[in-house]
Order: C-alpha cells, then sequence, then structure tokens
C-alpha cells in the first residue's frame, strides 16, 4: 500500500506542476498585455509600462514563471492590484468564510444524498426510486442562482423567515451565522444531492447484483445484514473518492451563490477580482481552487485504499 | 397432504418467465423431475435451454425479471413458492445450498474468508466460541492446506480453485438436504477442475447429501450423476439413469448431442463428427408439436401437429418423442467419409530459441521461454496447457501483435519473417492469420458480413470494390453461408454462423497458417462439430496449416497431427498426437491427460500446489514444485533441455522415457 | 441462461412508454419552438420600444401577464425568446466540446500507455478548476463576447467527454476485432473512425444530451456572472442579474419567471436525457 500511497503523491504533485502552468498561462499570458487591461484604453503607455514593470510582467515568461511558483511555493502570492494587500491576506478570509457555507452545505447533503441513493436502490423501480431518481436529478440540473433566486422570493422576501444575505452582522454568535447560512446553503445542497444520490443508488445497486450477494443470501443471512454488511460496505467505498470530488463543483457553485447572497467567500473574491481585471489575486485564487481541490482527492483516494483490502493486503501470497 | 416419500425435492410441471421489453415469454415449460435422499440428477443442455433458469427458481432466487409462471417446486415437501421470507431464509441455512460458477465473484471482496464461512455456523446457532475451531474443520474437510491461515486472508489473496473449495466449505457446512451445484468447475483449469470434482464425489460418498449437478458438459455429468435429465430450449427433453442416457440414448436430440462430440477414440483423418443442423428456437417462441422436430432428422407429420409428453421408457427413463426405439438408429447428417488431405513433408513455419518477456510494474514476466517448434505444409499443430501457460502469447508472437525478445527467429516459408505487424509486407501478413475464440469480440457489432470479409478480402487481396464482392461471396459460400447473409450484422447470427464469418474473413487473403486460438470453446457441442468439420473441410482444400490451440484434449486428439504441450512458457513436450496421447508421457501431461472427466476414477494424479506465477519461476525444472515424479535435486537446480529422444519426439525432462514408461505403468503414487 | 439485451425497436419501446422522457421530449421541443418563432408569438417586441420607459416595474397586469421590467420591457415577451440565446450557446459549446471529447477519447483510449498518462494527466489539471472559475478566468483574460463563451465552455468539455469516451474506447480496445483489424495492416485512423467509433456512439449520444443541460446550467450562469452577453439581448440568466437587487423592494416578476423558465428547460433537457440513458441502459 506504502507504494500506491507514493506513487498517488508523486501523480497529485504532476497535477499541481500542470495545474499552475494553465493557471500560470490563463492570468499572465492570454490577457496580453496585463498593464494595459488594468489601466484601460485611456491611459499613458508611460503608466502602462510602469504598471507593467511593478508588476514584473515586462520580463521573459520563463522567468515570470519561475519566480511566481517559487514565491507560491513559499506562501507569497503576489500582492492584489485593486486592493493593495498581499493576496494571500485576502484569500485567507475569503476562504474561512466559505469553508463556513461548504461544511454547512456538506453536513446537510452527504447523509442525505446516501440515505436517498440507497433507498432508491432498495426500491428500485418502485414510485420512492422515481421519485428520489428523476427530483434528485432534476434539482442537479438547475442552477444555484435560479433556484437561490426562489428560495429568496419565498423564504425572505414573502414569508421573511431567513435573511436575504448570507453575511451576518459582525460579531454574531454561531446560531445567527448558521441562520444566515441555511438559505444560501440549499442551492448547493440541491445541485449535490441529485449528483451524490445517482452514484450511491448505482454503487448499491450493482452490489445488490453481485454473485456475493447472492452466496450470502443463498447462506439464509437476514436482509438487514446483507445490507448492511455485504451491499453498503462495497457500495459506500467508491462514493468516498466521488463525494471529494464534488468539492470542486462546490466551489464552482460558491461563486454563484455567494454573489448572489452577497457573501464575503472565496467564490465572492474570485468574481470580484475577474470584473477588475485584478490578474494577480485570480492568479493566486485559482490555484489555491485546484490545489485544494487535488489535496481532496488525495486525501480521498488514500482513505479508500485504507479502506479496500484489495490495495490495503496486496495481491496473492 | 402427507409426504411420505423419500424425495428431497420434486419439481412439477415447471414454467419460468422472462419479461423481454415489455413482454413475459416463456423460457422453461413443463419441467418436471426429482431427487430421492442421497441421489444425484443432473441437468445438461447447451447454453440457453434453462438450466440455471430452473436451479434458481429452486433457490427462490430468480432475477427480477424472472418469474414462476406455473408449476411447484417442492424441497422437503414444503412448496417453495409458499414459504414466508423467514421460511425461505430458515430453508436455505438448513436445507439447500448453491455452489456456481466464478467463484472469483462468489465472495464478498471486503471480508475476510473465515468470517464468511463462519457465517454459516452463526446462522446456525452454533456457540461463538466454536467458530473457529469449525471453520478450520470445514475447510479442512474441503482438503485446503493451511486453513489457520486461508481463515485470515481475504479473497482476492486466493486463487480460484482454492475459492470454490471455500464456497464447497460454505455450502455443505449446514450439511444441506440438497446440495445445488451451477457449473462448478467451469472456468477453472483441467487438473483443478479434477480435483474439485474429486472433491464432490468424496463429500458426497461421506454425507450423503442430494445433488443437482448443472452442467454443460456430458462427460462431467456423466462422471457426477446418478440420473440426468437433458434441457432443450426450457423442455426437458429426456430423463433417465445416467449410463443408459449415455450408453443407450433414446431421444433424436442426445442421440445427436453425443455424436457431435470428439471421443478420443477417432481422428478427423477417420470420419467427419456428425452435427445437428439447425438452430436453437428463440427465447418465448411459439412452437407447434414438438420443440426438436425442426432439427430431427426422424421427424413426421405428427411431430409437427402436437408436443409428445416425456414418455416413460423401459428401465425407468423417459423421453418426450413419439419415436424412442427409433432414435439409436438416427441417420447420419453428415457423412462419415472424412475429406482427403494432402499432405507434406515440407517445413512452413519454424520457430528457434524464441522468448517473449512482458514488463509488469518493474519487475520482468516470463511468458514464453526458448520456443522451438516448426510447422509443416498443411499440418494441424495443437499447442495444450492450462492459463498462464504461454499458448495465447505465443500465437500472438507468430501473428507479429506481440514481438519477441531478441534472438528470436521466427521463418515462413524459408523466410524470416518481420517481428511485428508494422515491419511485415502485405504478403507475410496474408500468408499468416488467425480465427480468435469468442466471435462476439471478433466481429465488429456494427459492421456487416460483407462489410467484416469485404475489407478483408480488400485488404489481403488487394481488390478493388467489385472484385471484392465477387470473392466475397466466394469465401461465405466455402464456409456453407450464401449471399442471404451479406447484409446481417453480427447480431442477428448464430454463434456458428458467427464463427463461419470469421473463418472466412481468415481466409481471405489464401493464408498458409492460421491460428485458432480456442476457436470452438465459446461454442455449443452441436455448433463446435460443425466448425471442427468445416476447419477440416478447408484445411483439405486449401492445404493451410493450423496452429490450434485448445484445452479440450479430446477436440486435440480429433483435429491435431501434433502436439505441443506448455507450462509456464516453456515446451514440455512436442510430438505426433499418436505418441503424446499414447504415452510414455511427461509427468505434466500425464497429469493433464489423466485430469480429463471422463477418465477412469482412481487413475487421477493430483498436483500439489499451484501453478507458479511467470514472474517468480522456481529454479531447475519449470515443473517441479508440482511434479509427482520428481527424483531429486537435479529437477530444482538443472532446467532440462528439450530434447529430441525419438525421431520427431521431444521432451523436456530429467527422467529418461524408458524409466518414465516403467513408472507409467505402475499406479501413480499417493 | 444469458436474456437477449433489447433491439433498438425495444429500447423504442421503453422509450414510448416512458412518461418522463415524453414530458422531457415535450418541454423541451416546446422552447426549441419558441426559440426559433418566438418573436411571432410574443405579445410585445421584446426588445423594447422607447415608450417603455413609460411603464417601468408594472407588476402582472392584464396587459403585462408577467409585468415589465426595469426599462419597461414585457417580461413575457422576453421570457419567451429568452430560450434562444441559452440555447444556441450551449448547443454549440457542446457540439465543439463533443467532436474535440470524442477524437482526444479515441486517441488517448486506443494508443494508451504514455499518451493515455500524459493527456491524463493534462486533463486531470484542468479539471481541477471548476467550470465556472476556467470560464470566468479566460473570459477576463480575452474578453466577454459570445463566442468566447462557447469556446471557452467547449473545451472545458472536452476533457469531461474525452474521459467517458476514452473509458468507453478502452473496453473496446481489447475486443478481438481490433485486432483482427490490426491484422489486415489497417491503420490507427481507419481502426478508430470506421472500427471502433460506430461502437461507442450510444455512449457519445447519452454524454452528449447530458452535458447539453450542464451547458445550458453554465451559460446561464455566466450570463448571470456578467459575461458573455450582450446587456439588451433577451437572457433568463441577464435578466435576473440585472433584477435581483429590486427584490428588497419587493419586485419579483422581472426575476422569478426567468427563472422558472430556466428550471422548465434545463429538468426538461434532463429528463429527454434521462430517458434516453434509460433505453440504452435497459
Amino acid at each position: 500500500m506504502t507504494r500506491f500511497v507514493i506513487r498517488r503523491i508523486g501523480l497529485a504533485l504532476v497535477t499541481l506542476f500542470l495545474l499552475s502552468i494553465l493557471v500560470f498561462v490563463g492570468t499572465q499570458l492570454l490577457p496580453g498585455d496585463v498593464g494595459r487591461r488594468v489601466l484601460g484604453p485611456f491611459a499613458t503607455p508611460e503608466a502602462v509600462d510602469a504598471l507593467n514593470e511593478r508588476l514584473g510582467t515586462d520580463r521573459a515568461l520563463v522567468v515570470q514563471y519561475g519566480d511566481w511558483i517559487g514565491n507560491a511555493v513559499q506562501g507569497d502570492l503576489g500582492d492584489s492590484i485593486s486592493a493593495s494587500r498581499p493576496v494571500t491576506e485576502l484569500l485567507g478570509r475569503a476562504l474561512r468564510n466559505s469553508a463556513k457555507l461548504a461544511v454547512v452545505s456538506f453536513v446537510i447533503v452527504v447523509p442525505l444524498g446516501l440515505l436517498g441513493g440507497i433507498l432508491a436502490a432498495l426500491r428500485r423501480g418502485k414510485l420512492t426510486d422515481r421519485l428520489i431518481t428523476v427530483g434528485g436529478l432534476s434539482a442537479t440540473v438547475i442552477p444555484e442562482f435560479v433556484s437561490g433566486i426562489v428560495l429568496i422570493i419565498v423564504f425572505a422576501v414573502w414569508l421573511d423567515w431567513f435573511p436575504g444575505t448570507a453575511t451576518a452582522p459582525p460579531g454574531s454568535g454561531f446560531i445567527t451565522q448558521l441562520h444566515h447560512l441555511i438559505l444560501p446553503a440549499i442551492p448547493l445542497v440541491l445541485v449535490l444531492f441529485g449528483y451524490i444520490a445517482r452514484i450511491t443508488r448505482a454503487g448499491v445497486i450493482e452490489a445488490l447484483e453481485s454473485d456475493y450477494v447472492r452466496t450470502a443470501t443463498l447462506k439464509g443471512l437476514p436482509r438487514t445484514t446483507i445490507i448492511r454488511r455485504e451491499v453498503l460496505r462495497n457500495a459506500l467505498l467508491p462514493t468516498i473518492a466521488v463525494v471529494a470530488s464534488q468539492i470542486g463543483y462546490l466551489i464552482g457553485g460558491l461563486v454563484v451563490v455567494e454573489v448572489l447572497f452577497n457573501y464575503q467567500g472565496i467564490g465572492r473574491l474570485l468574481f470580484d477580482a475577474a470584473q477588475k481585471a485584478d490578474f494577480p489575486l485570480l492568479a493566486g485564487g485559482v490555484l489555491v481552487v485546484g490545489a485544494a481541490f487535488q489535496v481532496t482527492m488525495l486525501l480521498a483516494d488514500i482513505s479508500y485504499s485504507v479502506l479496500n483490502p484489495r490495495i490495503r493486503v496486496g495481491g496473492k501470497t | 397432504m402427507v409426504t411420505t416419500t423419500p424425495q428431497v425435492l420434486t419439481v412439477d410441471n415447471l414454467g419460468i418467465d422472462y419479461k423481454v421489453g415489455t413482454e413475459w415469454k416463456r423460457a422453461v415449460r413443463d419441467v418436471s423431475f426429482s431427487i430421492a435422499q442421497g441421489e444425484s440428477l443432473g441437468l445438461v443442455g447447451e447454453s440457453g435451454c434453462g438450466k440455471t433458469t430452473v436451479a434458481m427458481a429452486i433457490m427462490a432466487y430468480l432475477p427480477r425479471n424472472g418469474r414462476v409462471g406455473e408449476g411447484s417446486i417442492r424441497l422437503g415437501g414444503r412448496e417453495v413458492e409458499n414459504l414466508s421470507a423467514s421460511e425461505l431464509r430458515q430453508m436455505r441455512v438448513n436445507q439447500v445450498s448453491m455452489v456456481y460458477q466464478d467463484p472469483g465473484k462468489s465472495l464478498n471482496p471486503s471480508i475476510r474468508v473465515g468470517r464468511q464461512v463462519a457465517d454459516v455456523f452463526e446462522l446456525m446457532d452454533v456457540p461463538k466460541d466454536e467458530w473457529d475451531d469449525r471453520v478450520v474443520d470445514i475447510l479442512r474437510k474441503v482438503q485446503i492446506a493451511d486453513p489457520e491461515s486461508v481463515v485470515r486472508r481475504y479473497p482476492h489473496q486466493l486463487s480460484g480453485g482454492m475459492l470454490q473449495r471455500v464456497v464447497i466449505a460454505m455450502a455443505i457446512a449446514s450439511e444441506p438436504e440438497l446440495l445445488v451445484l451451477d457449473e462448478p468447475t467451469t472456468g477453472l483449469d483441467a487438473t483443478v477442475e479434477a480435483e474439485v470434482l474429486d472433491l464432490i464425489s468424496n463429500l458426497r460418498a461421506e454425507t450423503g447429501t442430494s445433488v443437482l449437478f448443472i452442467s454443460h458438459s456430458l462427460a462431467v455429468i456423466r462422471r457426477m450423476c446418478d440420473r440426468v435429465g437433458v434441457l432443450y430450449a426450457g423442455r426437458l427433453l429426456a430423463e433417465g439413469p445416467a449410463e443408459s442416457i449415455f450408453t443407450d440414448p433414446r431421444h433424436p436430440y442426445t442421440v445427436g448431442l453425443l455424436r457431435s462430440l470428439p471421443t478420443g477414440e477417432v481422428s478427423r483423418n477417420e470420419a467427419q463428427l456428425d452435427t445437428i443442423p439447425g438452430t436453437l428456437p428463440p427465447l418465448g417462441a411459439q412452437i407447434q408439436g414438438c420443440i426438436y422436430a425442426d432439427r430431427c432428422p426422424i421427424a413426421e407429420d405428427v411431430c409437427r401437429e402436437a408436443e409428445p409428453d416425456l414418455l416413460p421408457l423401459e428401465g425407468d427413463r423417459f423421453s418426450r418423442c413419439y419415436f424412442p426405439e427409433r432414435a439409436p438408429d438416427l441417420p447420419r447428417v453428415v457423412a462419415a467419409d472424412p475429406p482427403v488431405r494432402q499432405r507434406s513433408e515440407e517445413t512452413l513455419l519454424e520457430i528457434s530459441d524464441t522468448s517473449k518477456t512482458f514488463e509488469q510494474e518493474g519487475s520482468p514476466v516470463f511468458a514464453l521461454k526458448d520456443i522451438d517448434l516448426s510447422i509443416k505444409v498443411g499440418e494441424t499443430v495443437a499447442l495444450v496447457g492450462e492459463s498462464g501457460s504461454g499458448k495465447s502469447t505465443l500465437a500472438k508472437v507468430i501473428l507479429g501483435i506481440h514481438v519477441p525478445d531478441e534472438g528470436g527467429i521466427i521463418e515462413l516459408g524459408g523466410d524470416v519473417l518481420h517481428d511485428s505487424l508494422h515491419s511485415r509486407s502485405g504478403d507475410e501478413i496474408r500468408s499468416v492469420q488467425m480465427v480468435f475464440q469468442n466471435p462476439d469480440s471478433a466481429l465488429n457489432r456494427r459492421h456487416s458480413v460483407r462489410r467484416i470479409v469485404g475489407r478483408a478480402v480488400q485488404r489481403l487481396r488487394g481488390l478493388g470494390r467489385k472484385g471484392s464482392n465477387e470473392r466475397t461471396l466466394d469465401l461465405l459460400t466455402e464456409v456453407r453461408m450464401g449471399h442471404q447473409h451479406l447484409t446481417a450484422k453480427p447480431s442477428h447470427l448464430s454463434g456458428g454462423l458467427k464463427q463461419r464469418v470469421a473463418i472466412a474473413r481468415a481466409f481471405a487473403g489464401s493464408p498458409a497458417l492460421v491460428v485458432l486460438d480456442e476457436p470452438t470453446s465459446a461454442l455449443d457441442v452441436s455448433v463446435q462439430a460443425a466448425i471442427i468439420n468445416l476447419l477440416a473441410e478447408l484445411q483439405a482444400e486449401e492445404n493451410v496449416a493450423y496452429l490450434f490451440i485448445s484445452h479440450d484434449l479430446n477436440v486435440v486428439r480429433y483435429v491435431a497431427d501434433r502436439v505441443a504441450v506448455m507450462y509456464l512458457g516453456r515446451l514440455m513436450e512436442v510430438g505426433t498426437a499418436e505418441r503424446i496421447f499414447a504415452g510414455p508421457h511427461h509427468p505434466y501431461s500425464e497429469a493433464l491427460l489423466s485430469a480429463a472427466p471422463d477418465r477412469e476414477e482412481g487413475t487421477r494424479i493430483r498436483l500439489k500446489g499451484e501453478i507458479p506465477a511467470a514472474s517468480d519461476p522456481p529454479p531447475g525444472c519449470p515443473f517441479q514444485t508440482r511434479c509427482h515424479r520428481k527424483i531429486g535435486e537435479i529437477c530444482e537446480t538443472v532446467e532440462p533441455p528439450l530434447e529430441e529422444v525419438e525421431p520427431g519426439y521431444s521432451i523436456r525432462c530429467h527422467i529418461p522415457v524408458a524409466e518414465l514408461a516403467a513408472l507409467q505403468q505402475l499406479v501413480p503414487p499417493e | 441462461m444469458t436474456i437477449p439485451s433489447a433491439s433498438r425497436s425495444q429500447r423504442w419501446a421503453v422509450l414510448r412508454r416512458s412518461a418522463t422522457f415524453w414530458v422531457g421530449a415535450s418541454i423541451t421541443l416546446m422552447w426549441v419552438f419558441l426559440a426559433i418563432f418566438g418573436e411571432l408569438i410574443a405579445p410585445f417586441d421584446p426588445l423594447g420600444t422607447p415608450q417603455d420607459v413609460l411603464n417601468k416595474l408594472d407588476s402582472p397586469s392584464a396587459e403585462h401577464w408577467f409585468g415589465t421590467d426595469q426599462l419597461g420591457r414585457d417580461v413575457l415577451s422576453r421570457v419567451i425568446v429568452g430560450a434562444r440565446q441559452a440555447l444556441t450557446v450551449a448547443l454549440a459549446a457542446t457540439a465543439l466540446g463533443t467532436v474535440f471529447g470524442t477524437f482526444v477519447g479515441l486517441v488517448v483510449g486506443y494508443f494508451g500507455g504514455i499518451v493515455d498518462d500524459i493527456i491524463g494527466r493534462i486533463l486531470d489539471a484542468f479539471l481541477s478548476i471548476p467550470l465556472v472559475i476556467t470560464a470566468m478566468v479566460a473570459l477576463t483574460a480575452l474578453g466577454p463576447n459570445t463566442l468566447g463563451v462557447v469556446i471557452v465552455i467547449g473545451l472545458v468539455f472536452t476533457p469531461l467527454i474525452a474521459k467517458t469516451v476514452r473509458a468507453a474506447v478502452l473496453a473496446e480496445r481489447h475486443l478481438d476485432y481490433v485486432s483482427a483489424a490490426q491484422l489486415r495492416r489497417e491503420g490507427p485512423l481507419h481502426i478508430m473512425l470506421v472500427e471502433i467509433l460506430p461502437n461507442v456512439t450510444n455512449v457519445i449520444t447519452v454524454e452528449f444530451t447530458v452535458r447539453l443541460g450542464y451547458a445550458i446550467f453554465t451559460v446561464l450562469a455566466l450570463s448571470f456572472l456578467g459575461f458573455g452577453v450582450e446587456p439588451s439581448v433577451p437572457d433568463w440568466g441577464l435578466a435576473i442579474a440585472q433584477h435581483y437587487g429590486f427584490l428588497t423592494g419587493d419586485i419579483w416578476w422581472p426575476v422569478l419567471f426567468p427563472a422558472l423558465a430556466i428550471a422548465s428547460l434545463v429538468v426538461g433537457i434532463n429528463l429527454l436525457s434521462d430517458g434516453i440513458a434509460q433505453a440504452y441502459e435497459s
């Protein structure tokens, strides 16, 4: 297994390296003349050159990349152009806020999605199954800002049960913060629910139809034991990776939700950075988002390998 | 109803339906049989005859789209259909157990083997502190060496043969009244199959459990069963004591099946195999009269009007036929005279010093080692050996799909063949072609027959579209197909026809050598016979040489001129078919031959241990770790060379042939 | 015994009896129809007239069933033609992604080995950034425009579709008909396009319909975020972006109706693709 873990970490490093190149190309190469993009068409050439020099965008690309990634590895992502503050400082606060929202969403959706998927698989072909599958899938494809808008109209504007913004007043306690985060979490939950439920359902059905479940059934094991020990143990293992991979989607969804609910998280930060063509902030943010995703996937794969005897114990002896 | 009969299982007028698309279709109809205490009944039939369906109905475990449409199944006097969920569970715990094909998938991959076996004792309410001992005992009973360590393993750490023993152990642990065995040895290697079958026989003799044994293999059924039922298209066509069913069959279908099976007594130079014409009716077909009438050479008008009942005959047997007395004299469908062959002494293919090493996770796997083999013009050489012996690798090296290691030379007609497909000339490629094992995989399911064969003609003959059309039709005629098949896609053809298309494709460029990789093992017995006949005819007409890979020794004996036996990437023995089968044998060949299910009981040689991994071959003779005739240290240190000890006969063994001859007259050592 | 798998006609039989398929197909067809002929049906000019400013943000009435927006344009009329932008952009992007993705998937799956490793890594790196963010960065760098949206979504879909196609190709790659083709000296291009491609079209069809749903999702999210749509074009995402600020003033109609329109379209397409997937599965 050590071999597997080392190999997996190696792969993650390669991917991270490629990712950093992509981010670099997207934020430093594609924009062309960064100084001009930032200052706009009416700035004097001297001002543009000065900014380019300050940002270092007038140097050779390889040097720029080496500099940027070298600093990034040491925790320095440069300064934001629009806010004139270190990118890491801005990212830190935004990530903390986003993490709160993400945790609330995951705490709601993971148990719900697993339960829904298991239930649908066990009642396969019946009404419950169709409701969960079709309902879940429909919820998955509705954009967050659509469900978010409907939620705001109904629960914030008409019923006034929840605040229409996610940002709690400064110094609020846990309950108040949670109260503000429930409504923004629901669009994310809706999108994720169908996905997790569908993958879970497929895994459970595959296990239910497997030969080893047949063996267990024909051995005379009670149905509850079969579902708990034979089906779930084998079916839920692969869903770990799937749930983890949804972190990636979640961050994308955060952009829309945070803009809609006016919440100072990473999504909102990236959105603002894009609007203001703040390339250093954009580059740092996207790099951190990609790295966070890679680390999550790495942890998921490792925990999967720990739980799976095929990898843990190795081959024939 | 009071039942006083000792019948363990009674199946009466059973009908089973499957839902296809939106309709229910009857797959099994009017099947009745019973199994008495201690009796073993075999159900035999070709694929699609419904044998597994019947077994699953008995276990009350039909798939979601299956249902028992009519009739009754009584186990221990109780109607299975009427059992409540908990009664059904109790029945599965105590009364009936099942073992089926593919043991690799039968056990839960994430639970240790010992725990899975212990389940059975838990369900039987054995006190918890006894489980461990009982598990070890039962594993010992199925002859698992070192059961204390096996219980701690996960299924993926055990070999197929071991896993099937574990599954059998679970099945017999509760001492059930009935054991259902559904193709328990299909997919296992010959020597492993033999061991598992022996084990089942011994356990039966010990416990007196009744057995329902399901198999497509007539030889296995004959060996394992007291009584046999022959299923065809969901009907029971014949039933009776095993001996009389096989030696004195009274249903045209049974007669046809037995005739199409190579027995090992006759070779293709003496007689053609007889076949069964036509094809199996589709699932749920509404057929008036006898279901077999369409394919039956003695069918009369009455057969097509009303279906005969399963009529009793003398000797406690039954036949669903109006004319059971005529069945033994069934006219042959295929003339017995074999096609006339030209034989040649000219060498076609010469393989020298050829090895093939693969890289697997950084370490070498020796798939082929020092192969020297020649094939003459128009000759059939059979390649025999268990899985992992390197048969397919050798074939792929000859074909150029794999490139051999440095130093290997393959000559065709005196010229050195380029080693990879990319470097081979059009002529070289045309000359060496292949027929694959599974036509479903070998034919592109989106292409029509015209396109599949036509494209090969265009590429291999360099013909234009017009010329290729003509040649395509010629080829189809040669494989006994016609222009009506040109537009068909593979999915519309039966297994036999698909294999004919694949053969036509291989012959598109008039090859000198065709590699046949288990060309009939995916086919049913009756279809296999027709394909073997066809291959023999084509060889006689085209004077093509065959490299015939097979694990079925009876087929090999029927078709081969010469035989090469492989083990762990080496040739162990090469000689004419008569010489190889008559002996004296290489110890490995001896074991392989003795493993055939139709061999007399008691003469079987049990091999120790498992086939070593090709990545980690043992020192000395590759077979020394399992050899029952090992003579000592020399076997463990020095690899014997493949030596030509008689003209046309080579062997790789330290024991002189004369000594082997003497040894093999004796009862093999335990 | 093996149960024969459903043929084309049986697949159609399953499809015909599938309620979700019909509901999905009807909704989708309705929006496609409106996208094409919307102007002929819309009660008012969706682009508005100079007089409209007189009745800004009117609530729903007998004349304006869905009310009017901040420029006084009829919300119903803009909803009716609003499908066009999303549908054309999404369709073009999905088509682009499917063509590229199929090709990459075929190459990677067929050649395997080192090609697979290298491209696989690059795709993984690409996929570790959420689609919306990738699009946002690219559109910021290239400047926002509709063609840019098509290209960016198409390019991001390429690895996603390539992954699915690769898996399908890998399953085919080891079938003997590929070896048989090699044994008659077919080139890689022939094997990929003529031998393997027809056997993976099912997978591609299902993937296309699923991706189309996600493309609409993304196009609308981007237009909501203000990327890629001219401010005057009738577009649902843009309409919501322009008006959700008015929600605090209890002005919900310019926002709710486009939102419901979006929901009905994406759910419709989703039901349609689910029906098709089911028919292939059974």
